[in-house]
Formats: C-alpha cells, structure tokens, sequence
C-alpha cells in the first residue's frame, strides 16, 4: 500500500513541475495563455524540450522573443507579441523552429540595427501564417539555410519607400522558399548570395522593389503577383533563374519596369504576364555570358508604355510566342542601337504584335511577311528621349504618316521578326473579370450628357404664333408713335463734324442742326458722305467734332443715342430667323415688350407675314421689316439710308407715304438720297453734301434751283395732238420726250401748272398727267 | 455691360450652331469617335481594366488635341467675320447694343455649343468606360473633361481674335486652319527638330512646348489620368519635379490666359475696327 502512495507522490510532483505540458509521443505541448498555465512565451521556452509544441493563446506578449530551441510555436487566436516601437520582435536561433499562427506588430525603426518583426538566424526555420504589421524590416534569414516562410503577411511602416526596411531580407541563406505570402509597404524584399530559392505564389504590392534579387543562382520565381511597386522584380548577376506564370502588374515608379535584368544568364521567362508597366521587361546586358541566352517565351505585354526595352548592346535573349498588344512601344532601345542581335523568332515561331498587318496564307498561324519596329517617332525617342513629351500628340501619327509616305525617312528596323503570330495569347492562369459598373462613373457621365443637353433648352422657345396671337390684348395702349418732343433741344447737332479714312476725307467740317419733327433729307451723289454722316449719328465709326442725338454726346452715349434712334439701311441683313421672331430679337434687344410688336407689324403691313421666314420676303417687305424694327421702342428720331434705293416703283411709293404718316405723327425725319424726287416728295429741309461739305440747307425747291434740275409731266395726250404739243411746248421753252403713248414735258417745281395751262390756251387735251423723275423720261428732244 | 442683351445675343448664336449643318457634323464625328474609341476593348481579364481605361482616356486626349482646335477654331474665325460679310452685324451694331456685348455674347453662345458637343462626347465615353468599372478614375477623367472644356474656350477665343481681325471669312477660315496645323502638327514638329538639331536642354523643350495650349491640356490631362508625367520622358519628369504640386494650378492657369488673352485682344481689335462691322 505504502508503494502505490509513494508512486502517486511521485506523479503528483511531476505533474506539479510540468504544469502546462502535455504529453505527446517523445514530445510535450505547452501552454501559454494570459491566465497560465505558463504566463510567458519566455517561461514556456525555458520549460520546453528539443521538439517541443508551445501552444500561444490569444493575448498580448513581449518582444523580443527569443527562440533559442528547436520548437514549434502555435499561435491559437493570433496571439500578440507586440514590440512597443522597440528593437526586433522575435530572434529565431535554433533550428527546426516553427513560427506559426503570430500576430508581430510595432517594431522599432532604427534603420542600422534592422529593426525586424522575425530575425532567423538558424536553418531550417518554418514560419506560417503570422501577420506582421507595423514592422520596419519583416523577415531577415541571415545564414539560415533552408528555411520556408509561406502565407505570411507582412505590412511595413508607412515611411518614404527609401526608409523603409526590406519585407523579406535574405543574406546567404541557399534553399529558401517563400510561399503564398503578402509584402505590402515595405521598400525591397531583397535576396542575395542565396541559391536555390524558391519564390512561389507570393503578393507584392506597394513596395519600392517587388523583389531585388542579386547573386542567387537556380531560383524559381513563379505564381507571384507583382502589383504597384516602383519595380516589379530586379533580378542581378545571377544565373539559371525561371521566371513563369508571374504577374507584373502596374509597377510605375521612376524606372518603373515589371521584369529587370542585369547580368542575368539562362533566364527562361515562361507565360509571365505584364501589364500597365512603364516597361514590361527591362534588359541590361543580359545574357552577360557570350555562350548563354535567355529565353521568352509566351509571356504577354499589354498596355505597358515599353513592352521590352533594352540598352544597348543586349544581344542573345530568344523571344519566341510571346504576345505584344498595344504597348505604346512595342519594344524600345534605350539609346542609338538596334535589336537584331537578340532572336525574334524561334524554330518558326515568332511573336504576336497588335500592330502587325500581315496575312496568314496557309493558315498556321504565322504571318507571311515579316514584322519590324520601324516605326520614326520611337526611334527618335530612342535617340532622343526628350521628345518624349510630344508622345500622346496627333504629331507622332503625323511622324509615323510620314515615314510610311516617305519610305526614305524611316529609320533601320529595330528589330525583324521574321514569323510573326497572328493570334495572340493570354496566360490561362489569368481569371476572368466580370466588370463591375462604376456607379459613380455612371451619375457623372449622365450628368455630363445632361449638360450637354442644357443649350438645347436654352434655346427652346414657345411658338411665335401664341404670343403673337397675345399681341393684341396686352398693353396695346402703351403703343405710340409719337416721340417725346423736346421741343427746346435740337433732335441732332453736328458740330464740325469731319471723318476721314486713312488721307481720304468723307466729312469735311460739316455743322448742322436738325429741330423735332423735321424731315430732312441729305442730298448728294454717291461719295458725297451721306451715309458716312448716318454712320456718325449712330456712332458705329469715329469721329471728330461734335455730334448730339437728341441731347446725348454720340462718342460719349452711343448706346443710349442708338436707341432713341430708329434706322432703316439701305439694304438689310437680317438673322435666318421668322418675321415674327426678327422682331422679338430686336424688341428684347431695345427692351421693349413682345406685345409692342403686333401694332407696328399691323402698321407697315407685315401682320400677316409673321410666320414667314425674313429670307422669303421681297426687297420691299424686307424695307417695311427694317421699319418695323426701327419703330420698337418709338424713337423719336429715324435715320433711313437711301432706303428705296432697291425698290420697284409701287413698293417705294408705298415706303415713302409710310415715313411721311410716321413725319406727319412727329417723328423726326433724316434720311439720305440722291433722288430729288424723294426730297421733294418728303423732305421739308433739304442738307445738301458734296465732297464732305454742306453745300445747301434750305427748302427742297432750293435743292432743284441750287443743281439746276426740274421735274418732269408724263403727259397723256391723244396721239394725233402730239405734234401740236410738242411743237408748242418747245417754241414756249419747254423740253419734250415723247416715249410712244405718252409725252414727257421739263417742267420746274414751281411752274408744272403753266405747262398744262399752256397746252389748254391752245385746246390740246389733256388726258391724264404725273410728276416723276428723269429715270423714266426716255431720251430727250429739245 | 446690358447681360439682357449678351444672353440675348448668346441664345442667338447658341441657336444658329445648333442649326448649322458643319456643328452637327462635328458632334457626330467626335462623338462616333469616342463612341468607337471607348468601345474598343481586349477580353476582360483580371488586371487589365485599368490600363484598358487609361489607354481609351489617353485616346481621348488625342482625339481632343486633333478635333476641338479644329472644331473651335473654325467656329470661331467664322463668327463675327461671316456676319460682317452678310451686312449682319453691321445692322446689329445700328442697334442700342456695345461691340463687347456683342462679342461676349457670341463667345458665349458659340462656347455653350462646343462644351456641349464635348460634353456629349465625354457623357457618352463614360457611361460606356462605367459599364467596364472605371471608377478609379473619376476625378481624373473629370479633370480631363474640365481641361477639354478649357481649351475649346481658348481656342474658341484665338477663333474670334482671327474673327475680330479678318474682312472676309475666307481669310479667316484660312488662318484658323493655318492656326489649326500649326498648333497640332507644325508647332510641336519644329519644337521636335529644334530639340534635336540644337541638343536643346530638358527645360527649355519643356517651356516652349508649354507656349502651345495643346500640350497644357495634354500634360493635365495625362497627369490628372495616370498621376504621374513619366509617360512623357524626362521633359515629364523634370515638370513634375520642378512644379510639384503647383503643376495642376499652372496648366489651369496657362489655359485660362489662353482664354482671356486672344479674347481681350479680339474686343481690342472688333473695337478699334470702328467701320461699322
């Protein structure tokens, strides 16, 4: 009995001394959680054996932890080991260590003491699924030879890329394996004097250098996604490197390439994918061995600035199935060399280029005739890399239209693939992307085309005929022709008026005055200065002297004297636009009410024209339009220059007696004609102008006496009379035009009575008679 | 200023572009364009809608470089020398109205129809640049519509100060199109020769090109898209490098003057003209 208590005794002691381990097989399991049994990850280590499982339950530890025996520790609900911003966080310095399961946080920052969230230091050392976040240095394998780091994250601080500290650092440590891990924010992860290595499945994002690689020979970079980086992947002064099923995404820093090669020696790149780089893959004296080539193979360039760029020099790199779409270079040189030393093709299969137009006659796949990058623009860049600025430009299609125009402008062929594919290939390993609508794109592109749309309903109108049908109710009272006489002030003053273009004089010194209610007419011939003085009146050229409108400086108040001024041109161009809306432009232009508009278009005798286009309507119609809108806003003052200029006869009378009733109602009259009948007809003061000088100013009749002309009868007098009158009217002084069916008699403005009396004395019927002017009179006898 | 008669005179000009036959031409070409420039697309794989994206916009900055000088420069030169011809305008300025108001009201009336045809072009591009999860570059794309817009103005503007100073329209459609080649094609081809036959530095390339509005809105318009101007070599990188964040303010900048500058001048020169047109 005594026996069996001291065997229990024995078992409780040993229990006692080995709290929290468990045993399995020839090695225990112990626990570290926050409430025990092992409080610590130190305490734990110092308990365990060779071989030994820490489990490390969820919790927040102190660093550093060192690992100085072949254990495995277990994270169980990402326990903590946090550095508080202070030196490394775990030392691995035994073999056989496994890391598993760790939540590394918070490192220190002192870039010479590698501040690191896992320093291993020891071979064989396996680290899983930790995540490492605010580390400056992630991994370092420092002489730790056949170690695995495989579904890690590691997250570094968020400095300058150049502060940063590598994601992984690998120093002379052969048969590595990184795998399926995530290194984002970290400046490199950089590999060196390491063979062996293998690099598979891993994600690098946001880093300076996705992966910077020197002196490692046999490594095996594959399934890795490099995405965002300043460099994809810089691989240096190593050999027997296969690169394949990679993704080289994006990497857009200064050099920006996915795939770089310096001193690279027996490369394969297979099915690598690289896209939106500055350059996809970046060559520099690779191969560097004269007996060695690097092959590309199947690998596909899409939308990066450079597919392949090279220095020069780069000579026995084969690239054969590979696939180059839409590379703004395809391939380029940096510097003044070509490409033909590499291979463009091999056994017959050359490269697939999006801007090859070539022709596949038996159907294998492969063009006939061969593809070059000749192409000016790129060669001048090449040379010249400043030009690159124009890029993007209609200039560098220009360039390149030339070099196709002018065969002799395009430089030698950078490269000649001599098979080239007509089909091209993406790596099967890539997944589908099923686009995802951008909303945000969406609501602001709709907005755009909203915008678009605005000018139309800005000039969306409501149809002339409803407001033309209100005209007539609203505010039809408001309608007055009279003017608001000033009776004290002169309704226009010309005080020394002259104009002159360049040595030639229009107006000379010319001064006048012109009272309310006059109506005037400027006399002359053609260069006389009549229109030059309307032109003066309504301030649309320059002048010196002195020039009022009804009381307002011209050079001064233009605007306001334009509209207290009503003017008719001589021949009117109007906008393509109806009667009806013509009007509403001037009257919204003289501000003055739509409604204003269907009395004066019932005045001139265009109401019923409305609708009808301006471009439709006679010369005559087009007169009484201008009229029209020279009566919005009821000016006192209406300038017409030689308005009937273009007028058959019965239109011109029609005009005339309008402007009369509008002279008759008060409005102030001036208007210029070289016809004396339409200053006899209308004027009631006649200003005459010759050279730019006022040669009259007096009543009408002056006009006749001071020119020396009169008017003519047409007379209609039986024809068997003719003779008789004839011989009559001439032996009275009177000079006769007969034009077949009625006789025409120079009669002067005061003694057109004396010839019909003269005729009656002598018992010649007088049918019928009519003033006019000397156009119609056919040509004179004495 | 009377604003009743520049949106008078704006409503006007607005109505007879939108009526005239070239501007719907115009509208339908840049707008196939865009229409087939952003419809062109390689298979959707993971990865590639953001180069695809930014390959359609920097499409577009060329399609915009090549059609909407050409489109307001004409447009322009045409506005006021063409009513001068026809007696028009003549008959316009006999009537209660400034030449400045008439000008302002032309520009803006012409302007409202050239941002509309860019905007329906750059509507149309992004509802089909959504569908495919542009989204990333909103406000570059923006930008870029911002930065078209201004330099249809400014070239809408160099339009009128040919305008302002031309007698005849065919004068001044023939120094619009001079204009239009020297802008595009022979202004950046000598700047090119000069570079190379005089080993012209970095920066003095860099400054000239930025005489050109075109390469101010194409150096933006790059920029705002792909955040970044090494597309364009080491010119780009020394813009970059030397205006940092002032780029973007200094290319807006540029454009405005090349708005305000000819247009001050064509109302300069439509006001010292004094012929009553």
């Amino acid at each position: 009995m005594s026996r069996w208590i001291v065997v229990g005794i024995c078992l409780f002691m040993a229990l006692t001394m080995f709290p929290a381990s468990a045993r399995g097989g020839d090695h225990q399991r112990l626990i570290v959680a926050p409430d025990g049994p092992f409080m610590t990850i130190d305490a734990a280590l110092e308990a365990a054996e060779t071989g030994d499982v820490i489990e490390v339950h969820g919790g927040v530890y102190a660093a550093p932890l060192i690992i100085e025996k072949s254990v495995t520790l277990t994270g169980i609900g990402q326990p903590v080991i946090d550095g508080q911003g202070e030196g490394s966080l775990v030392y691995i310095r035994a073999t056989d260590v496994t890391l598993q399961g760790f939540d590394l946080r918070n490192s220190g920052s002192v870039q010479h003491h590698q501040d690191a969230g896992i320093v291993v230091e020891a071979q064989q050392a396996t680290l899983i699924e930790n995540n490492l976040t605010d580390v400056l240095y992630g991994v370092l394998f420092a002489n730790a030879a056949g170690g695995v780091a495989q579904q890690n994250t590691i997250r570094g601080k968020e400095n300058e890329p150049s502060l940063r500290g590598d994601g992984f650092n690998i120093w002379y440590s052969n048969d590595i394996s990184l795998l399926d891990n995530t290194v984002v924010y970290t400046r490199d992860t950089l590999v060196s004097y390491s063979n062996g290595l293998t690099i598979r499945g891993n994600h690098f994002e946001d880093n300076r250098y996705g992966l910077h690689f020197m002196y490692n020979n046999g490594a095996l970079v594959e399934d890795n996604t490099f995405v965002n980086n300043s460099v994809g992947a810089f691989l240096m002064y190593s050999h027997d490197a296969t690169i394949q099923n990679n993704i080289f995404a994006y990497n857009r820093g200064s050099s920006g390439y996915g795939l770089a090669l310096k001193d690279m020696d027996n490369v394969t790149a297979t099915d690598n994918f690289f896209v939106g780089n500055n350059a996809g893959v970046y060559l520099d004296n690779s191969p560097s061995l004269v007996d060695v080539y690097n092959t590309f193979r199947g690998n596909t360039f899409v939308y990066n600035d450079e597919g392949v760029t090279s220095l020069p020099s780069v000579s026995r790199n084969i690239f054969t199935e590979n696939s180059f779409l839409e590379n703004t270079e395809q391939v380029s040189m940096r510097g003044r060399e070509i490409l033909s030393r590499n291979q463009w093709s091999f056994e017959g299969r050359g490269n697939y280029w999006s801007d090859y137009a070539g022709y596949d006659r038996n159907g294998d796949g492969v063009g006939e005739t061969t593809y070059q990058a000749d192409q000016v623009f790129e060669n001048l860049v090449d040379e010249y890399p400043v030009i690159q600025l124009f890029a993007y430009g209609p200039v560098v299609q220009a360039i390149e239209f030339s070099g196709s125009a002018f065969p002799v402008l395009r430089p030698q062929p950078r490269l000649v693939d001599d098979a080239p594919l007509l089909n091209y290939r993406f790596p099967p390993y890539l997944e589908k992307q099923s686009s995802t609508m951008a909303w945000s794109t969406l609501a602001v592109s709709l907005g755009l085309l909203g915008l678009a749309m605005l000018p139309m309903l800005m000039v969306v109108k409501r149809p002339i005929r409803k407001k033309s049908a209100s005209y007539p109710q609203a505010k039809a009272s408001r309608v007055s022709i009279a003017p608001d006489r000033q009776e004290s002030v002169p309704m226009i003053t010309a005080d020394h008026l002259s104009k002159h273009y360049g040595k030639h004089r229009i107006l000379n010194d010319v001064s006048f005055s012109i009272q309310p209610g006059e109506a005037v007419a400027l006399w002359g011939t053609n260069g006389a200065g009549k229109t030059t003085t309307l032109r003066c009146l309504l301030g649309t050229v320059n002048f010196q002297g002195q020039l009022t409108v009804n009381g307002l400086d011209v050079k001064r108040e233009g605007k306001r004297v334009r509209a207290s001024i009503g003017y008719v041109p001589q021949e009117t161009a109007f906008y393509d636009m109806t009667v009806g809306q013509t009007m509403q432009f001037y009257a919204k232009l003289k501000k003055v009410a739509v409604t204003d508009i269907t009395p004066i278009l019932e005045r001139v005798g265009l109401a019923a024209q409305v609708q009808k286009p301006v471009h439709n309507l006679s010369g005559g119609m087009k007169q009484r339009l201008a009229l029209a809108v020279s009566l919005l806003g009821n000016p006192p003052l209406l300038l017409f220059d030689e308005p009937t200029a273009n007028l058959d006869t019965q239109s011109r009378q029609e005009f005339l007696q309008l402007v009369h009733t509008l002279n008759h109602d008060g409005k102030t009259i001036l208007f210029s004609t070289h016809r004396p009948d339409e200053v006899l007809s209308l004027a009631t003061r006649v200003l005459g102008l010759r050279d730019g000088q006022v040669i009259l100013d007096g009543a009408p009749d002056a006009l006749l006496q001071e020119i020396g002309l009169s008017q003519w009868l047409r007379m209609w007098i039986p024809p068997h009379h003719w003779q008789a009158a004839i011989a009559l009217l001439s032996t009275s002084g009177f000079r006769t035009a007969p034009n077949g069916h009625s006789l025409f008699v120079q009669v002067g403005s005061q003694s057109k009575i004396s010839a019909l009396r003269l005729l009656e004395t002598a018992q010649i019927p007088v049918e019928d008679f009519d003033v006019v002017d000397s156009s119609f009179v056919p040509e004179v006898q004495s | 200023m009377n604003f009743n008669a520049v949106w008078l005179i704006a409503q006007k000009e607005l109505r007879d572009a939108l009526r005239n036959r070239w501007f719907l031409l115009y509208t339908v070409i840049f707008g196939g364009l865009v229409l087939a420039l952003s419809m062109l697309s390689r298979p959707d794989v993971e990865f590639t809608q953001l180069a695809e994206y930014n390959r359609t916009v920097t499409g577009l900055v060329n399609l915009v470089l090549l059609f909407v000088p050409l489109m307001a420069l004409t447009f322009g030169a045409s506005s006021i020398s063409g009513e001068r011809e026809t007696g028009a305008l003549k008959y316009l300025l006999t009537q209660p109205i400034d030449r400045g108001e008439v000008l302002l009201g032309k520009f803006l009336g012409l302007a409202s129809a050239q941002l509309s045809t860019l905007m329906l072009g750059f509507g149309v591009a992004g509802v089909i640049l959504s569908t495919r999860g542009g989204g990333d570059g909103l406000s570059g794309y923006v930008v870029m519509t911002g930065m078209a817009c201004l330099l249809s103005l400014a070239m809408l503007s160099v339009g009128f100060l040919i305008s302002a100073l031309a007698h005849k329209t065919s004068t001044a459609l023939g120094a619009a199109l001079f204009l239009w080649l020297l802008l595009v094609f022979v202004g950046d081809l000598g700047l090119i020769g000069a570079a190379i036959v005089t080993q012209m530095p970095t920066q003095t390339t860099l400054l000239l090109a930025m005489v050109n509005p075109l390469q101010l809105f194409k150096m933006a318009s790059i920029f705002s898209t792909l955040s970044s101007l090494e597309v364009l070599g080491p010119a780009g990188l020394y813009a970059s490098d030397t205006f940092g964040g002032m780029f973007m303010p200094l290319m807006l900048a540029g454009l405005v003057l090349w708005i305000l500058l000819p247009l001050g001048l064509a109302q300069f020169a439509f006001a010292r003209k004094g012929d009553g047109g």
